[in-house]
């Protein structure tokens, strides 16, 4: 046989060169439907912004296709309303009932959307152990993504950091996953402040203080990881670092791994890559952001949590896995844990406003950017379905609501006054978003042509905002009333998570931010109600419950209470609380009682940063509904959005588990 | 040893100059197809290659030994002996075409990385000029680590900005600056030290695509011999001058193979140097 000529297999090999590129996507069926989740977006404020002319494209959307209010679930909480919008069930249905949850045999809080378990079994080998099973993430939502149907009948979903699905579900063509999302530590996300300052240490909430000591202007400390898993004996990871410190020029040189950066005070570093070595062969990989905060009087500096490497992530936060991967290398490397936005600084007096405003702004650039890129990919494919989440007007408007409230306790004329029209503008970066994907889908997609695949976009929030002035502590209520009992003789002397509980003569507890559940005998470890006795307590409780007036204002504390059987679809029961407070607006569960501890008051002023929120009576926290033209089959509330995004695909059956009807449709 | 440097730059900017807007999977398949053919005669003349077929044709039997005689185990082992011993044969052999290539081939990698090693900062992107100062005279330093900041001063050119000021690093003896690359093209940045100027090239790649794959260079060191072999992409600094060695971070490279994978750029030319000898050994009439 005659070889192929020298100058045929160089030209072969030269064109194959050129000519690879980057691979297309496969046809899709149906038309584009973009869903833009703008969390905690409020109708009053969207309502107001827009009569007031400084939201065109959301007057743009309204005009075309409506603007309603969303109702939202019960409990108004994030996690329960993006999973009731992925599933098309409530809570009974899809499992997550709150923030937290406790099991009932161990009466034990853990977070309600997903954990993390190492290798089940080892082979240990003196001080190391080499796990024979690899380590898991567990989802505890329930129920069919409604991505998945489209899946099977042959729409090609991308779905971006939707709320409550990590890990990620699989079975988008494109997926990463959102809030719930832990960081490198498996936490929702714990900063590290370094600092020279003597006596600084303390215990704080999403963070770490860290003293350490300046030599000849030279730092030496250690990022912390987590344990190393290869060890029998718990050792944390460690990653050390060195800053240069040349207080002349207010600048620092510092040293990770084989990286160096120059930081001027004030500056935040690029994403840096940390490199944690379990063993001389096996490295964890993360990433993290610096920020120096001073040099003197003390040496300050911030250290973000240490999310998953995109490029390398050690848990399941993308499908496929390397689609984490193409994002960071078309854009940047990216906050990877759930809510970028670090609330705790400012929450634990770390930052000040200002300084945590620069961190959620580089947050919310960073999303914002990669939407291009994702909205790019999206229309290069025929048909589809993409969903993409914002939250940066959540997790700040969680923080700075008081900026817009004088009312507030906690509202200081001088630092938030400044901030009063910070909220409307970050509303107003999101209707350059909304405008950006009309005019895209205007030039690219026919939107607006009146024809049989005319796309659709819909913005949609899960809830809308309140401030939250007063805290009800449901827990302290609870023991005044004599449902609930303290082991110690003095019951504030209460270190939470339930641990001071006398079980033995305790009728009802709270935890999490709604949920009041009873000592029910056979369910709980120690229960004390029988089954016969818990209608009549829950309705004993409803009647009380809505009963409690604050003293210091006269007005009634809690508007509506709703025994699981009243809301819920029955299943579920032994995690499902057996009944939801709603707050009414401005009060909310005190932070303390949701994590299960007695303070020594039912109700106290809100004096933190945490100012606005919206885990309230749900009917006064809906979200917000626009669409470019009227849905085929409405949705009155985010429960029953799955459903009609499906029907513009035809699909009429959502959602699959019986019993898991959608509760709003018309 | 900078002659030849100053040389070999010249001759592969402008060699390589042709291929700078392609695929750099290009002219690494062409480079390695030259060398390829290149390594093949340096082979067949430099090497006895009657003696390699007759050490390759005892290999073979001692192969078809072990075969056969299977069943023999004293003839296996004696088999595998002489395996090993024709083994090392032919190792030594290969030896004197080795030494004869090891230069030429030095010069060439340490000449290709720096086209294709690195990829050039972007339009934006920020990079730290990293001076190192050569060691203080003892009776200046007196052995005190928080040195006086020496006068050490950078001129950024047009199409670079300079971040930060210097920040001076006493116990490393080290001046730092962070760099925007505002403009494409090669940049000279000025270096002034105790009245003295030194220059370091920075390399921003056009945004547009344009002449991407050139030279550049991360390091620019004092005139030692190593040194010089392993980082030719610049002029040495000068012996005895008041400093050691000038960095500028550049990211490491991976080239696209043909649209499969991306792969440093020296895994693609040996895979195809490779290749290309093998698949040409017959033509040029060599034995390997």
């Amino acid at each position: 046989m005659k070889r192929p000529g020298l100058a045929t297999a160089a030209l072969v090999l030269i064109v194959l060169a050129i000519g690879c590129g980057d691979g297309g996507v496969g046809p899709s069926e149906g038309p584009k439907v973009i869903v833009l989740g703008f969390d905690g977006l409020d109708p009053e404020l969207t309502r107001q912004l827009i009569d007031e002319g400084r939201l065109p494209n959301f007057a743009r959307l309204e005009a075309m296709g409506g603007f309603t209010r969303l109702e939202t679930t019960i409990p108004p909480h994030s996690p329960v309303a993006w999973s009731s919008f992925v599933t098309g069930m409530d809570p009974g249905g899809h499992g997550i009932f709150d923030f937290l949850h406790r099991d009932p045999e161990t009466m034990i809080p853990y977070s309600s959307t997903a954990a993390a378990s190492s290798g089940g079994r080892f082979l240990e080998v003196g001080r190391w152990q080499f796990p024979l099973t690899s380590g898991d993430y567990e989802q505890f939502r329930h129920g069919t993504p409604f991505w998945e149907v489209l899946e099977e009948h042959g729409v090609r979903t991308t779905v971006v950091r939707m709320p409550a699905n990590f890990p990620v579900s699989g079975t988008a063509s494109r997926e990463l996953s959102g809030m719930g999302t832990s960081d490198l530590l498996g936490t929702d996300g714990t900063f590290t402040f370094y600092t020279s300052e003597l006596f600084a240490d303390r215990d704080i909430s999403g963070g770490d203080i860290v003293e350490l000591d300046i030599y000849d202007d030279v730092v030496e400390a250690e990022l912390l990881g987590p344990d190393n898993p290869l060890l029998r004996e718990p050792v944390k990871l460690t990653a050390p670092f060195t800053v240069y410190l040349d207080r002349e020029t207010e600048s620092a040189k510092i040293e990770l791994g084989d990286q160096q950066i120059v930081l001027r005070v004030g500056e935040w570093s690029d994403w840096l890559e940390v490199d944690f070595e379990m063993m001389p062969t096996q490295h964890l990989r993360g990433i993290c952001r610096m920020y120096l905060r001073a040099l003197e009087p003390e040496f300050e500096l911030y250290v973000s949590p240490i999310d998953h490497d995109p490029m390398s992530p050690a848990a399941p936060i993308s499908t496929p896995p390397d689609f984490a991967a193409e994002l960071a290398e078309a854009v940047d490397r990216f906050y990877t844990e759930g809510m970028p936005e670090d609330t705790k600084t400012l929450t634990e007096g770390v930052f000040t406003p200002e300084e945590f405003l620069a961190q959620a702004k580089i947050a919310g650039d960073e999303v914002a950017e990669q939407y291009g890129y994702v909205l790019d990919r999206y229309l290069e494919q025929e048909g589809g379905f993409l969903f993409y989440y914002f939250g940066n007007v959540d997790q700040i408007g969680h923080v700075r609501w008081r900026s817009r409230d004088p009312e507030h306790p906690a509202y200081d004329p001088e630092a938030d006054a400044v901030h009063e029209d910070l909220i409307p503008t970050l509303y107003e970066g999101l209707d350059v978003i909304v405008g950006r994907t009309l005019d895209r889908l205007e030039a690219e997609a026919g939107l607006g042509d009146g024809g049989a695949t005319e796309p659709l976009l819909l913005v949609m929030s899960d809830h809308g905002f309140a401030s939250w002035r007063r805290a009800f502590h449901l827990n302290a209520w609870l023991l005044e009333r004599g449902y609930l009992a303290a082991r110690t003789e003095d019951p504030y002397a209460d270190e939470g998570f339930l641990l001071n509980v006398d079980w033995d003569a305790t009728r009802a507890y709270g935890i999490g931010f709604s949920g009041l559940y009873v000592n029910l005998r056979g369910r709980e470890r120690d229960g004390t109600v029988t089954a016969a006795e818990r209608l009549d307590l829950v309705r004993e409780l409803k009647e009380e419950l809505l009963a409690v007036v604050d003293p210091e204002t006269g007005e009634p504390a809690i508007t509506e209470v709703h025994l699981r059987e009243d809301y819920a679809f029955q299943d579920r029961t032994a995690i499902g609380p057996d009944l939801v407070v709603g707050y009414a607006k401005g009060y909310r569960g005190a932070t303390e009682s949701a994590s299960g501890e007695v303070v020594g008051e039912v109700f106290s002023d809100n004096d933190s940063a945490w100012s606005g929120d919206h885990m309230m009576d749900h009917r006064t926290v809906p979200g917000v509904l626009l669409v470019s033209r009227p849905l085929g089959r409405p949705a009155r509330g985010i429960v029953d959005l799955a459903a009609s995004i499906l029907a513009e695909y035809g699909v009429e059956e959502f959602p699959l588990l019986a019993g898991g009807a959608a509760t709003g449709s018309p | 040893m900078s002659l030849l440097n100053a040389a070999l730059r010249a001759v592969f900017d402008v060699a390589l100059g042709p291929f700078a807007a392609l695929p750099p999977i290009v002219p690494v398949t062409i480079v390695a197809l030259v060398s390829g053919i290149f390594a093949l005669l340096v082979y067949r003349w430099t090497s006895n290659q009657a003696a390699i077929a007759a050490v390759k044709r005892r290999l073979f039997g001692h192969l078809l030994e072990v075969r056969l005689f299977n069943d023999d185990l004293r003839a296996v082992l004696a088999a595998q002996l002489r395996l090993l011993r024709e083994n090392l044969t032919y190792l030594r052999l290969n030896l004197v075409p080795l030494l004869w290539m090891i230069v030429p081939f030095m010069l060439l990698i340490a000449q290709l990385q720096f086209h294709y090693g690195y990829d050039g900062l972007e339009v934006g992107e920020r990079t730290l000029l990293v001076v190192d100062l050569a060691p203080a005279e003892p009776a200046a330093a007196g052995g005190d680590q928080t040195a006086p900041r020496p006068p050490v001063e950078l001129e950024a050119p047009a199409g670079v900005a300079a971040e930060t000021a210097g920040v001076w690093v006493p116990s490393l003896r080290q001046v730092v600056w962070r760099l925007r690359a505002d403009e494409p093209g090669r940049h000279e940045l000025v270096v002034r030290v105790d009245g003295g100027e030194f220059t370091k090239s920075l390399f921003v790649a056009d945004p547009e695509g344009g002449a991407s794959w050139v030279r550049r260079s991360p390091t620019r060191r004092r005139a030692a011999i190593l040194d010089q072999l392993l980082y030719p992409a610049e002029p040495s600094l000068p012996r005895g001058g008041p400093i050691e060695r000038i960095d500028v971070q550049y990211g490491t490279a991976a080239i696209s193979f043909f649209g499969l994978f991306d792969v440093h750029w020296l895994i693609a030319f040996l895979i195809l140097s490779l290749a290309f000898a093998f698949a040409l050994r017959n033509r040029f009439g060599v034995t390997l």
